[in-house]
């Protein structure tokens, strides 16, 4: 016999004390990595779905831009230039593709309706709904695309020209239904505009493939806006991309509340788990004060006592550690997502595995060692007393 | 050549109702080989006075010597190592490690030393044959009878080959055939060349002891004092 | 009644005698009622925060003249060729929001906008106030100084495009202006821009009004509707973009405390369950013993109710003080803000009304301890 086989004998026939503290040891590790791992995919998430909430990204062509501000416009140029669609399968060669979310192309056209001159805007509808999450539309239903021969109307247009839905208006010639009204959005650029399909645009007004400018929503969780813009501009030529600093700041202002809270819950639970493991570490050699004595009195040192109990603890915290990581996980890997209704996958992360395996094993032998070494101090006869 | 040398030994206990004194200047000597007994009314001291003797308690004041070595100045480790290779001790409540078998709970002593596991198996085995246990080696604690349990405790305070063995009321609850079956199980070991103090206050085990000695109020005395 | 102070007194002294344990289990009720209290309190003035830096950012209610005509731009761009009729708000508009009682605004920014001859093309010049322009929007940098009277401070793209620097000059309207200013890329119209104060824009455009007034409103609603009112002849519309955006902002962020403050609190219970049914189950044998000398389950389980009433009641107590004060002392610290105490009945009686619950709930966990049979008990250790 060792002193392990000592150790062992305690944990095997003492199964429910043995399983108590596993119990708490996978309670706190299983804890940490199932919140820690929910957090971070939440975080990423929510900056996900920031990132998709407007655009962050404009692609302007280099020269030719309006004196307009806050949907004032001073001055028009005498002539812009133009961009075209091959910028789009360009736009996906870059490093960091994945990060565009979404990519809303659009073709400026003024027509005259009913003696007004209106801007008609040319977009990929899917993409266009998919910037402007915050568009109320009267007469379509969600997940609604119009189709080739329907219009949208800002709220403005649709006032002043007296339309309401599902009437005809007349476009450079051509019949459009209108199916939908978007509601008031205050930005005059999208209240006062008419939307239509891009490549009934460009047919219309004789320009194909042409475009006059490109939003776009990148997801810079990952990957920071400077560098996606950065590429960009590299790859398309004649351009110049921007970042929208005023979505950027407020994103930033949002995901950092989120990050503060997520790491103060991690922190508040990573020392509660370790205080519990601890102190349930503490009260069970405290409980096994007599056996100490016993084995003093038999003549054992106090590092065999030590040897003992730290053997304990290291296997209960180990196993705990395992158990915990894998309940943690898959817990998170399965469910973590749908419970906090996030859109992002959770990963296996292995290197959790390390940490929960060193931090259970440190805190748990720590949590030991001190009443180990305090009940083997004492003179034998003291122990044997100990109730 | 005494074996055990105590030098007026002095114990007093701070309780919870102030400061009682177990032991009043108690000097021993023990020659190797004896089986001696301590006799005394409860609360005289006697556990006391083992538990000095076997290096379980140091005194308030006062020496031990055993085998030339002054027991209580040794550092605490080194005081270990003395009950480890001297002294085998019967404790009056058996005091058994509850979650390891008979077999394992001998084998403990055997434990820290370099011995191979087998080595250590038979050893043990060997010894709770001796002591009548052979066929419950696998028993639990709490599945044997008190003198069962009081035997494998003898087993274990054995088992190292140590040259002293104190036992505190071995036969305090026993019935009078299992009484005479351990004290014939200690004549045996004390013919082997064991020295052995016992305590007890059951003056029929004196036919088996080659000297008593007797204690009261903390005060020893060679012959019985009749109050 | 005697029968039950005996009770009492043995519940009472288990509890004196092992401070260990009683400790420990005391310890445990104080960390995870605090935790939770604590956490709430945090969440509730991280959420509380958020909502005001986010309702604070930007303009959410813009006020623009009435046109007969729309705009032809989009996104800084503008289809060629237009002329554009320039409207202006009435010079008192201003005046009458200043005025107008507890709509709550926080920030308002009127602007000058017009555009102005420069030695080889057109400028847009937007004369603004930038103490009220910066509060608002926040992600304006500016390097250099705010203008003075005939001084400019000028977008980056001009800058970029025309080699300007601090200290280059400006010439407009065949005058010659110092640049004391670049604003950063923002990566809207502001790029383009020219930026002065008020009188060197109006001397610049010969505009004596306002071009539009931005606003900062914790009320959208409400100020809209007051003010289209007030002002007939402006258009007063709220930005939905913002104050939807920020909405769903501070509603992902209630989402998230309140996921993770469920979580903490089922853990939170788990934990208390594990280490009270631990405690008893350490006292099966000691329980045996009560039950050998005649105790009914009954006897042996008010004991434990007494002194799980006795534990998880102050360590409600405690827990509650010490999450209530826990944000106020390391607010300052962790979170460079500092937390009020706020004494709050309703979560004070919720979070000790719960701990008293689970302790009891605990011991109905443990039944097999005071069931087990009095020789099976004793065997136990
Ligand atoms: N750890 C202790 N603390 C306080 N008093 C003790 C302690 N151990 C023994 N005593 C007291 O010392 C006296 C002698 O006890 P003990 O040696 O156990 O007597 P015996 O074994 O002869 O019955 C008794 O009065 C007892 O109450
Ligand atoms: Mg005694």
């Amino acid at each position: 016999m060792r002193l392990t086989d000592i150790a062992l004998q305690n944990l095997r026939r003492r199964k429910m004390r043995s399983a108590l503290l596993v119990i708490s040891v996978i309670i706190g590790v299983a804890a940490i990595i199932f919140l820690y791992s929910t957090t971070q995919a939440m975080k990423e998430d929510v900056a996900n779905k920031l990132d998709q909430y407007g655009s962050n990204i404009l692609i302007l062509p280099e020269s030719g831009e309006a004196l307009t501000f806050g949907g004032i416009t001073v001055e028009a140029p005498s002539q812009v230039k133009e961009l075209d669609m091959s910028l789009i399968p360009l736009m996906q060669t870059i490093k960091n593709k994945e990060t565009l979310a979404t990519i809303a192309p659009k073709l400026l056209v003024n027509t005259n309706i009913n003696g007004q001159e209106i801007l008609l805007l040319g977009v990929d509808f899917q993409q266009e709904f998919r910037l402007k999450k915050w568009w109320k539309i009267d007469g379509l239903s969600k997940n609604q695309l119009p189709s080739a021969n329907e219009v949208i109307l800002g709220s403005d247009v649709a006032l002043s020209l007296n339309l309401t839905l599902n009437q005809n208006v007349s476009i450079k010639g051509q019949d459009f239904k209108v199916t939908g009204i978007i509601q008031p959005t205050g930005s005059a650029e999208n209240d006062q505009a008419v939307f239509i399909d891009l490549a009934v645009l460009q047919t219309l007004a004789n320009r194909p493939n042409a475009i006059s400018l490109i939003e776009t929503a990148a997801l810079c969780y990952t990957c920071p806006i400077e560098e996606v813009t950065q590429q960009l501009s590299d790859k398309l030529p004649g351009t110049k991309v921007t970042a929208l600093k005023s979505t950027l700041e407020s994103r930033d202002t949002t995901v950092t509340k989120f990050n503060l809270f997520a790491r103060s819950v991690s922190l508040i639970l990573f020392l509660a788990s370790g205080l519990v493991i601890t102190m349930t570490m503490k009260s069970s050699v405290e409980e096994r004060t007599r056996e100490i004595g016993i084995l003093r009195a038999i003549g054992f040192r106090k590092r065999h006592i030590i040897q003992i109990v730290l053997t304990e603890a290291g296997l209960l915290s180990l196993l705990g550690g395992l158990l915990g990581y894998l309940l943690g996980m898959s817990a998170a890997v399965y469910f973590g997502s749908a419970m906090v209704k996030a859109e992002v996958l959770i990963p296996w992360q292995s290197d959790l595995l390390v940490y929960a395996l060193s931090a259970s094993l440190l805190i748990g032998l720590l949590g030991s060692l001190y009443p180990a070494w305090k009940a083997a101090r004492l003179d034998p006869t003291e122990s044997l007393r100990y109730m | 050549m005494s074996l055990i040398k105590l030098c007026e030994a002095t114990k007093t206990y701070k309780g919870g109702d102030g400061v009682v004194e177990a032991l009043k200047k108690v000097s021993l000597e023990i020659v190797a080989g004896e089986f001696l007994a301590l006799m005394g009314p409860s609360g005289s001291g006697k556990s006391t006075l083992l538990s000095i003797l076997g290096g379980l308690n140091p005194p308030t004041s006062g020496k031990l010597t055993v085998d030339n070595i002054d027991v209580y100045s040794l550092e605490p480790e080194r005081l270990a190592d003395f009950r480890h290779d001297y002294v085998g001790f019967v404790f009056q409540q058996y005091q058994l490690i509850p979650y390891l078998t008979a077999l394992e709970n001998v084998m403990l002593p055997l434990a820290i030393t370099s011995r191979p596991g087998k080595e250590q198996q038979e050893m043990a085995h060997a010894v709770l044959e001796k002591v009548g246990l052979g066929s419950k080696s696998q028993r639990l604690p709490n599945q044997l009878s008190g003198g069962e349990q009081n035997r494998v405790a003898i087993a274990r305070a054995i088992v190292n080959q140590p040259s002293i063995m104190f036992a505190d009321e071995p036969t305090g609850s026993l019935d009078s055939k299992t009484a005479t079956e351990l004290l014939e199980l200690f004549q045996v070991l004390n013919q082997d060349g064991l020295t052995i103090i016992m305590v007890t206050h059951n003056k029929e085990n004196l036919a088996w002891v080659s000297r008593a000695v007797y204690i009261r109020d903390g005060i020893l005395a060679p012959t019985p004092q009749e109050s | 009644m005697e029968g039950n102070m005996t009770l009492t007194d043995i519940a009472i002294q288990n509890l004196r005698r092992r401070k260990g344990k009683t400790t420990f289990l005391l310890l445990t009720f104080v960390l995870v009622i605090g935790i939770t209290v604590a956490l709430n309190t945090l969440a509730k003035s991280m959420h509380d925060d958020l909502q005001k830096n986010l309702t604070q950012y930007g303009a959410n209610v813009v006020i623009t003249p009435k046109s007969e005509h729309f705009t032809l731009s989009y996104g800084g761009l503008s289809v060629p060729g237009v002329n554009f009729e320039v409207k202006n708000l009435n010079y008192d508009s201003l005046a009458k929001i200043k005025n107008s009682p507890d709509l709550m605004i926080s920030g308002i920014a009127p602007k000058i906008i017009g555009s102005v001859k420069g030695a080889d093309k057109r400028y847009l010049i937007i004369g603004v106030d930038f103490p009220n322009e910066l509060k608002m929007k926040p992600w304006w940098q500016i390097k250099g100084l705010q203008p003075g009277d005939q001084e400019v401070i000028i977008g980056s793209s001009i800058a970029s495009k025309e080699n300007l620097v601090i200290g280059s000059t400006l010439e407009l309207n065949h005058q010659i202006y110092p640049i004391v200013g670049i604003l950063e890329e923002t990566g809207g119209s502001e790029d383009n821009g020219v930026f002065t104060n008020f009188s060197t824009s109006r001397a610049l455009t010969g505009i004596n009004s306002w071009s539009m007034i931005e606003l900062n409103t914790a009320q959208p609603n409400k100020t809209v509707a007051y003010l289209s009112e007030l002002l007939p002849e402006a258009k007063v519309a709220e930005i939905s973009q913002l104050v939807q955006g920020a909405k769903e902002s501070v509603d992902r962020f209630s989402n998230f405390s309140l996921i993770t403050s469920i979580f903490l609190g089922v853990i939170g219970v788990l934990i208390v369950f594990v280490t009270t049914s631990g405690n008893i189950n350490d006292r099966v044998a000691e329980l045996g013993i009560l039950r050998a000398i005649g105790f009914r389950r009954r006897h042996i389980f008010s004991i434990l109710i007494r002194e799980t009433v006795f534990v998880s009641l102050s360590g409600g107590v405690l827990g509650y003080l010490l999450g209530e004060l826990t944000p106020i002392l390391l607010g300052p610290f962790v979170f460079q803000k500092t937390v009020s105490f706020q004494f709050n009945p309703f979560v004070g009686l919720t979070v000790i009304s719960a701990s008293l619950l689970i302790g009891i709930g605990s011991i109905f966990l443990t039944r097999r301890a005071i069931t087990l049979d009095p020789l099976e008990a004793l065997s136990y250790i």
